[in-house]
Formats: C-alpha cells, sequence, structure tokens
C-alpha cells in the first residue's frame, strides 16, 4: 500500500526552541544524533521514507519564534527542492 | 517526493496573501501551515480572509494546529476548532485541515466540525494510533476526511511502526487506505 505522510517537519538545530530540540533529543534518539545530517541532506530523508513505504511527505515550515522556533518557508523550499513533484497529478 | 508547505506568521507579514501566492507560483509551495497559538491569532479574524481566499483561489489546502502543545507560551484559546467553523462556512472550496484534530482538548468538536463541513478535515498526527478510536468512536463513518501524519522526527519509533499501529486498528480496508493514501491525495493533487 502506497502512503503519503502529511505532517513531517524540517528540523535544523539552530532554527529549534530550546524546548523543542530537548523534547527530540528524548523522543528520538536515534534521528537526534544524526540531526545535522539530516538538516543538510534530503537525500537521507527521502530514503527514510522509501525504507517506510511513504511515496510522499508534507514537509511544513514554521513560523513561531516565540514558541516553537523559526523554520523558514524558503529553507524548506529548498531542502524538498531535488524531490519534489511539481506534477498536477502523479498518476 | 518531499512537498513544500509554507508558513506565514499573520502579525509579522504585512501582505501575507501576497507572500504566499509567490511561494506557491514561484516556489512551488503545496499549502499553507498556521500556528494560531503560537502566533497569536484567532483564525476567523477578518484580516486573515485575503489569505484564506487566495489559498482557495489557488487550489491548496491550510493547516491549522488544533490542539495542546509542549511549548511555553502557547496559548490554546488561539486553537479552539470553533474559529475554524467560520471559515469553513466563507470559504467552501477552501481545504481546511486540522492537524493534531483537537489534541487534549477538542476531539469531539474537530470530530462534528469535520462531519459537517464538506471541506474540513482531521489530520490524526501527534495522537498515539492505538487510541484512535477511543478518541473518534465512530471513526469509520468519516473515513473520507482523516489523514495519516507521523510529526517527524517529533515521535516515538518509526513512521512505519505508526502506520502499522493504524493499520491494526478495527477499521474498513476502505478505511485504512482512504487514511494512509486516498485523502491526502485528494487534498493535495485533486
Amino acid at each position: 500500500m502506497e502512503m503519503i505522510d502529511f505532517h513531517t517537519h524540517y528540523v535544523n538545530r539552530e532554527m529549534l526552541n530550546p524546548t523543542w530540540l530537548n523534547f527530540l533529543e528524548a523522543i528520538n534518539p536515534q534521528f537526534y544524533s544524526k540531526i545535522d545530517d539530516y538538516g543538510k541532506r534530503p537525500d537521507l530523508f527521502a530514503a527514510y521514507l522509501k525504507t517506510q513505504g511513504v511515496k510522499y511527505a508534507v514537509v511544513l515550515a514554521e513560523c513561531a519564534p516565540a514558541t516553537s522556533g523559526n523554520i523558514p518557508t524558503e529553507k524548506v523550499i529548498e531542502y524538498c527542492r531535488d524531490t519534489r513533484c511539481s506534477c498536477r497529478s502523479p498518476h | 517526493m518531499l512537498l513544500p508547505f509554507a508558513s506565514l506568521n499573520p502579525n509579522a507579514h504585512p501582505d501575507p496573501a501576497g507572500k504566499f501566492e509567490v511561494y506557491v507560483k514561484e516556489s512551488e509551495a503545496k499549502g499553507l501551515k498556521l500556528h494560531p497559538s503560537y502566533q497569536f491569532f484567532y483564525p476567523n479574524e477578518p484580516r486573515l480572509y485575503p489569505l484564506y481566499g487566495k489559498a482557495q483561489e489557488l487550489g491548496v489546502p491550510v493547516i491549522f494546529h488544533i490542539g495542546s502543545s509542549i511549548f511555553k507560551g502557547t496559548r490554546l484559546k488561539y486553537c479552539d476548532p470553533i474559529y475554524l467553523d467560520d471559515l469553513a462556512v466563507d470559504f467552501p472550496d477552501l481545504k481546511i485541515v486540522m492537524a493534531h484534530s483537537g489534541r487534549g482538548f477538542w476531539y469531539d468538536q474537530c470530530f462534528s466540525l469535520s462531519r459537517l463541513h464538506k471541506n474540513v478535515y482531521m489530520d490524526v498526527t501527534g495522537l498515539p494510533p492505538l487510541n484512535l478510536l477511543s478518541y473518534f468512536p465512530d471513526l469509520e463513518k468519516n473515513r473520507e476526511k482523516v489523514i495519516f501524519g507521523s510529526d517527524w522526527p517529533t515521535m516515538p519509533g518509526s513512521i512505519g511502526k505508526n502506520v502499522e499501529a493504524i493499520k491494526s486498528l478495527p477499521l474498513s480496508d476502505r478505511a485504512i487506505e482512504a487514511i494512509l493514501y486516498r485523502n491526502a491525495h485528494r487534498i493535495l493533487f485533486e
């Protein structure tokens, strides 16, 4: 069965507020140990998604420096650029 | 394939609708994510209507964070799902997605809103999959309006583990397929 993950986050250590970073380290230490790699290499994330059976993943920007952090839209667009689908319908 | 969604802080941008249009048309953003409780605005404020009108015109979805949060400074009052009712009425072709489906506070309200309005969807990100039917006992009835999201990487385990948990729920095959793929496909590509 093909899958779409409608809610994932682009994360970058410098862009997240401490609460998010600390929570991330606690809840997903395996990812946290590679956070810098994933932040620079969308191909790593794309490869991981493939192992999980995910065909498309929505990657979210976040503009909330007072609470969670500031992950600019421009950064997310750049991150997705090499793997995004620009077609209206994939079929 | 990775599909970028933009985010804008309505309190920080002088022309959110104009900015969002640029994101979609020039940078191929596929939708918009808003955080009322992090950005401190009520979704049904009239000043935001040009932004919603633009999203409706462009045919792209808008996700709202609707539910609890771990972040200090969050103001929950802004993400009460009732404020999305006005949007659903005033923008009947806008695809409105409730991320976290009311986590902690508004499960019934989110379910009811999604049942009431053809353009309102439940994104079950951040809810333990095995608990979904306790939060939404009639989930099967709303199977065409529920969307899977992992919240990766801010989640325990793997995406696959969460998917398997959803597949193990006593739901029809049609519901499982809709939650994991077909509903999101319709929102994103149709």
